[in-house]
């Protein structure tokens, strides 16, 4: 199998139509047909299912998707590594998590004498990116389990709400998901990809609660609508003293009984903790909560 | 890149001598070391460090060869998952009763846990998704005359209504529709099982009832509690929510209101999917209602 029958295979899948397919990656329309075909003979199962121009993907097709994003996200991983290789030692740390990654470019700031290179990568690989050495530090929510590891404890990220002293809400000292009902909620565009916002998700489903939500495209704008409406706005430890809501408006904690709290923890291998990383992990142990964003 | 470039990457890390290697892969040696420049000006960096006609791995290409063994174990659990979704193994069950895929079904699932079932709850456009092979097995109140498809009958249902002890219908044994008139009933539009006859026109006129739709029938039950709603059930839910508080469940016996379950399936996978129906109908079977 070759690469470039994979990426056509993608294209293909995406628009579901061997001649849009052939026109927007150039190739003629048999050569396409022949490619698929082949894939299909090389896999052994069937990837599309025709019905006139439209084709159907079928489940296989679907898988083979996923793993090839994987696959050429790997490569480009590859590439990006090797580049910075070759440049003067670094912190080298993966993580998963935007909200941590805006802690640690504060942090940065602050500690220039440290050079870190901060990339975002899916948790699932790093055990392997410890293990191979690709990397010198982890920060994941999953608790890595291996004796060549040591994981420790950063902190645990809990979820806030922001809610106008109008709200009778604003007055509790912690409230329980069940007790939002009716309410609205402002949420950042996919939140789906924070886990801690995912995680406020399942709870609301699985208690088959119903909530509006009132989706903005990023924090900033989240933050900027609730200072105009009454809405109460959903913000994690991490991002609480980031923004300035003004003194109409009070947080309030979302019970972590409601399981909605995500731990952070940093890994790295035992024969192989990097002499800098003590500061870092202290850093975001201990510094990282009750930061301030400079005001312009 | 190509992964045909990789693998030979991949050899030549573990054999560092382009002779043997050559030799392994079944190339020319002027070939692989063609292929390995143009890897290494692809990714921009040296991958060996040559000394003398030996070849030592580089930092950047240890970093490759993680890479390269990541995307190669990748590759073959990729291999592994496409061609294990056999459309022999996987069956698609779909139903339109909300009580069918959230208490029955899930037994079945633990039942077989080496078949790859998946169950869906949709109403719309079945019977073509049936006839497309998208779904496998459908569970539903409707019968389909179709010269590919066998309809199998699974039980007899009937529809109860759900009365809270205070509502002066709860002394009646059964009810009709003259006795609903003007009541309130909390539905959902998915799944319910009134949805079968409705709506009706015995409803509709004289005997008008309102109905207040809810997302999802969690929600119509907790809100019919809250509210001191009248519900529909099928025969599953009733036996399920038969112990709640205060409310009481009356069969509903109205001319044309008893409706049977099918399973319908194309005729052609009767032996894929014969498992499937045969466990349904012991498991309503059995059932002591």
């Amino acid at each position: 199998m070759e690469l470039t029958h994979l990426r056509y295979f993608v294209v293909v899948l995406d628009v579901k139509n061997i001649m849009e397919a052939s026109r927007s990656l150039r190739v003629s329309q048999s050569t396409l047909t022949g490619v698929i075909q082949r894939l299909e003979q090389e896999l052994g199962v069937s990837l599309f299912n025709r019905s006139g121009r439209k084709l159907i993907p079928t489940q296989s097709a679907w898988i083979l998707r996923d793993y090839a994003s994987d696959l050429f996200r790997n490569l480009e991983n590859m590439r990006a590594d090797i580049a910075d290789s070759l440049l003067p030692a670094q912190l080298r740390v993966a993580l998963d998590s935007p909200a941590i990654m805006t802690k640690i470019l504060v942090f940065q700031e602050r500690h220039p004498q440290i050079p870190l290179n901060v990339k975002r990568r899916p948790e699932k690989d790093y055990l392997y990116y410890l293990q191979n050495d690709l990397f010198d530090l982890c920060v994941t929510s999953e608790q890595i389990d291996d004796p060549g590891i040591v994981c420790e404890k950063l902190l645990d990220d809990y979820l806030w709400i922001s809610a106008p002293k109008s709200n009778p809400l604003a007055n509790q000292s912690m409230v329980r998901v069940r007790d939002l009902k009716t309410q609205t909620i402002i949420v950042p565009n996919r939140a789906e990809e924070y886990p801690i916002f995912l995680r406020f998700i399942q709870c609301v489903q699985e208690q088959n609660i119903f909530l509006k939500y009132v989706v903005q495209g990023t924090t900033e704008a989240c933050a900027e609508l609730a200072r105009r409406t009454d809405h109460l706005l959903l913000l994690s430890s991490l991002d609480r003293n980031t923004w300035n809501l003004g003194k109409s408006r009070r947080f309030v904690l979302i019970n972590p009984t409601d399981h909605v709290l995500l731990p952070y923890y940093v890994a790295y291998r035992k024969d192989k903790k990097p002499t800098q990383a003590e500061e870092f992990i202290d850093w975001m142990k201990h510094g990282c909560y009750f930061l301030k964003k400079k005001r312009k | 890149m190509e992964l045909s470039h990789l693998k030979q990457f991949q050899q030549l890390a573990q054999v560092p001598n382009m002779q043997i290697a050559s030799k392994i892969l079944y190339i020319s040696q002027s070939a692989l070391s063609k292929n390995l420049k143009g890897l290494e000006s692809e990714l921009g960096a040296k991958l060996f460090e040559r000394k003398n006609h030996r070849i030592t791995l580089n930092r950047q290409g240890e970093i490759a060869l993680a890479y390269t063994n990541l995307i190669f174990e990748q590759y073959d659990e990729m291999l592994r998952s496409v061609q294990a979704v056999n459309p022999d193994h996987t069956i698609e069950i779909c139903s339109t009763m909300y009580s069918i895929i959230s208490y029955v079904l899930p037994v079945l699932c633990a039942q077989y846990p080496e078949r790859l079932i998946s169950t869906r709850l949709n109403s719309y456009n079945i019977k073509a998704h049936l006839l497309d092979e998208r779904y496998d097995v459908l569970i539903t109140p409707y019968q389909f005359t179709h010269p590919d498809l066998t309809n199998e009958f699974l039980y007899h249902d009937q529809i109860y209504v759900s009365v809270p002890c205070s509502n002066p219908l709860s002394d009646k044994a059964y009810l009709t529709c003259e006795d609903l008139a003007n009541q309130v009933f909390a539905e959902t539009k998915r799944g319910n099982p009134i949805a079968v006859q409705y709506p009706n026109p015995l409803f509709q006129e004289k005997n008008r009832i309102t109905v207040i739709m809810q997302p999802n029938l969690e929600a119509v039950y907790t809100y019919a509690q809250q509210n001191s709603c009248l519900v529909f059930m099928d025969r599953l839910t009733m036996w399920r929510y038969r112990d709640m508080p205060e409310r009481i469940c009356i069969p509903f016996r109205e001319e044309g209101y008893a409706y049977s379950l099918y399973a319908v399936f194309r005729t052609r996978d009767t032996d894929r999917v014969r498992f499937i129906v045969q466990w349904l109908k012991n498991w309503f079977s059995e059932k002591a209602w």
